[in-house]
């Protein structure tokens, strides 16, 4: 019985120490990083970027297309994966997408591909769980492409930019 | 039209001097091709027997008085215009046709002997600082004047006096409006802006009509010829503009989320077809100069662009990838009744449908340029046009006998015009590159 009381007695201590003992002083950490293996779960938010400056436009890469088609490639999914990771981490940024055309098709349906061009990059970030309103798109058709000879030059005009608007 | 299509290349110096390079062109590019390739021309043209007219002979007298500081420009003018006419067909006064003449200008025997059928001269004076003329228009079978007729201009106007002499000339010979008062709207780049610029159906008197020192595209114009409709993306999105040319007042008609593009007015301008992407896709609607929507035309999955009315006002040319990549389809003003037109090239893209109503111009990619093409309403009787550089944008002029259109056979994208079968193909423009043209209607003086 006494056994047991100085337990019991022993026991209430540990518990009110744990709960009631002051807490030695900590360093404030900064917030973890979002795992890379769980990125559907929402990180803890810092007011500024990960590594604390702000997304400049070097974070947000562009895609490129293949010749006359929208078609998100493979290697192109994946940078718009780094750039919805940016998006999702920085969620004050806001981005424009410019759709480009290279200078073998003609002005007027040019305008209408660049246009399906920046909304493929734009639907695929959305699901992945960037918020619609902070993308506006546009497309300049070929209208800011160069003049090229090579198919090394006319690849890189077939693209979508990725332009802060704001953060 | 065989007959004319001859007589064109023996007789006008300026359509020979267009077709030797063209011929050349053939020969270094496909030896064994080239009278495969005009003979493709003339075959398929004359196939539908598309023939429009016989032109008229005709002689232009040196203006008088020969040392007048405007006479010798004014009859260059004017005998340029009538030599870029395909109504009529200009007597050179070389020495043979003096010997015949007698060298009497006014011998009516001998100008008949020579096949001419009509003499123009005229004469210019400057009175109180206003450039005068007087012009008087001979029928040389019944030997008598049929016309006369005064001008009066601003002397640094005196382009614009010749042309209004021609265009009479058109007027008064074959019922017809003449074309040589219209003007081209296109885009200019200039110090790596893109701004709308007009000039003379000729390429002369060059003006900004934009200083926006931005992106502008498509310049249309209305079927008075009093306002010009264009994309600009002076405010950060493509949209639909509108300059009134009189008043210079510019206003905002279409700013819709997306492309407000490729506006086409129809031809009693109560509506502009045009492109936009409001509902996430390219489609084809109609607004009205106020810039409301009337109704969404095009119902499909596609991209549907580049809209071009009949003349009558009832149905529409545009561009669609439904059937997997951009071709010409024709569907009526309501969107209903679509029926393919072109089955051809890997790109088929910017129709525009002749004021005669009978022919829709285009332009279809193979090896990776493109080139411009017309073909009957009905789908047959394609005709290939050009042969040379990269041309796109093909517009008709308002009496549907020449067609304006860019090319970049000189190394950059410049302003050409030629007639509806594809000769006499010059360029009008010289600049760091000027595309997307238009031509305006009749323009009243």
């Amino acid at each position: 019985m006494r056994k047991a009381s100085i337990l019991l007695v022993g026991f209430l201590v540990l518990v009110l120490l744990t709960f009631c003992a002051k807490k030695p002083p900590v360093v404030e950490e900064k917030p973890k990083p979002p795992e890379v293996t769980q990125p559907e779960q929402p990180p803890e938010i810092p007011k500024e970027g990960v590594e604390g400056k702000l997304v400049t436009q070097k974070d947000l890469q562009p895609i490129y297309f293949n010749f006359d088609k929208y078609d998100l490639r493979p290697g192109d999914r994946e940078i718009l994966n780094l750039n919805a990771k940016v998006l999702k981490e920085n969620p004050n940024v806001k981005i424009r997408i410019e759709g480009n055309c290279d200078e073998r098709g003609t002005v007027e349906y040019n305008l209408a591909l660049g246009d399906r061009r920046a909304r493929a990059a734009m639907d695929y970030l959305v699901n992945l769980g960037v918020t619609p309103g902070r993308i506006s798109i546009i497309s300049y058709g070929k209208e800011r492409c160069k003049h090229c000879y090579n198919e090394e030059c006319w690849s890189k005009d077939r693209r979508d930019d990725f332009m802060i608007v704001s953060q | 039209m065989g007959a004319l299509h001859m007589r064109s290349k023996e007789f006008k110096t300026i359509t020979s001097i267009s077709i030797i390079p063209m011929v050349f062109s053939m020969i270094l590019l496909c030896p064994g091709g080239i009278s495969f390739a005009q003979t493709e021309i003339t075959a398929k043209i004359t196939k539908g027997a598309v023939k429009y007219l016989e032109a008229l002979e005709m002689a232009v007298i040196d203006f008088s008085p020969k040392e007048s500081e405007y006479a010798p420009n004014i009859t260059q003018v004017v005998r340029d215009d009538l030599n870029y006419s395909l109504y009529f067909r200009l007597a050179e006064l070389d020495s043979f046709v003096l010997a015949i003449l007698g060298n009497d200008l006014y011998n009516m025997d001998g100008w008949r002997e020579l096949g001419v059928q009509y003499l123009l001269e005229g004469s210019v004076k400057i009175e109180e600082n206003k450039l005068n003329a007087e012009i008087n228009l001979m029928d040389v079978l019944r030997k008598r004047v049929i016309l006369t007729k005064r001008y009066s201009t601003d002397p640094k106007s005196y382009r614009s006096l010749a042309h209004a002499i021609a265009d009479d000339m058109v007027l008064n010979l074959t019922g017809q409006k003449g074309i040589f008062s219209t003007k081209i709207a296109y885009v200019c780049i200039n110090a790596g802006h893109k701004e709308i610029y007009v000039c003379d159906y000729d390429g002369y008197n060059p003006y900004p009509v934009t200083k926006d020192k931005s992106i502008n595209l498509s310049p249309v114009w209305s079927p008075g010829g009093d306002k010009l409709v264009y994309t600009s993306y002076k405010k950060g999105n493509p949209d639909l503009w509108m300059t009134d040319l009189k008043s210079s007042q510019v206003t905002l008609l279409s700013s819709q989320a997306g492309l407000n593009t490729a506006p086409a007015w129809s031809p009693d301008g109560k509506f502009l077809a045009l492109t936009m992407t409001r509902d996430k896709n390219a489609e084809v609607y109609l607004i009205n100069p106020e810039g409301e929507i009337i109704r969404r035309l095009t119902n499909s999955w596609s991209i549907d662009s580049s809209p071009t009315w009949s003349p009558n006002g009832r149905e529409m040319a545009f561009t669609s990838d439904r059937s997997g990549s951009p071709q010409v389809f024709v569907m009526d003003v309501e969107g209903a009744n679509v029926r393919r037109l072109t089955y051809q090239g890997d790109w088929t893209d910017s129709p525009c449908w002749s004021p005669r109503g009978d022919r829709i111009a285009f332009v279809s990619r193979q090896n990776w340029k493109f080139d411009i093409y017309t073909i009957d309403i009905t789908g047959e009787n394609l005709a290939r046009l050009t042969y040379e550089g990269s041309n796109e944008n093909p517009r008709w002029s308002p009496d549907g006998l020449h067609i304006v259109f860019s090319s970049n056979r000189s190394g950059r994208h410049e302003v050409y015009t030629m007639n509806w079968d594809g000769s006499n193909q010059k360029p009008i423009t010289n600049g760091e590159g000027d595309y997307n043209p238009s031509w305006s209607p009749p323009l009243g003086e």
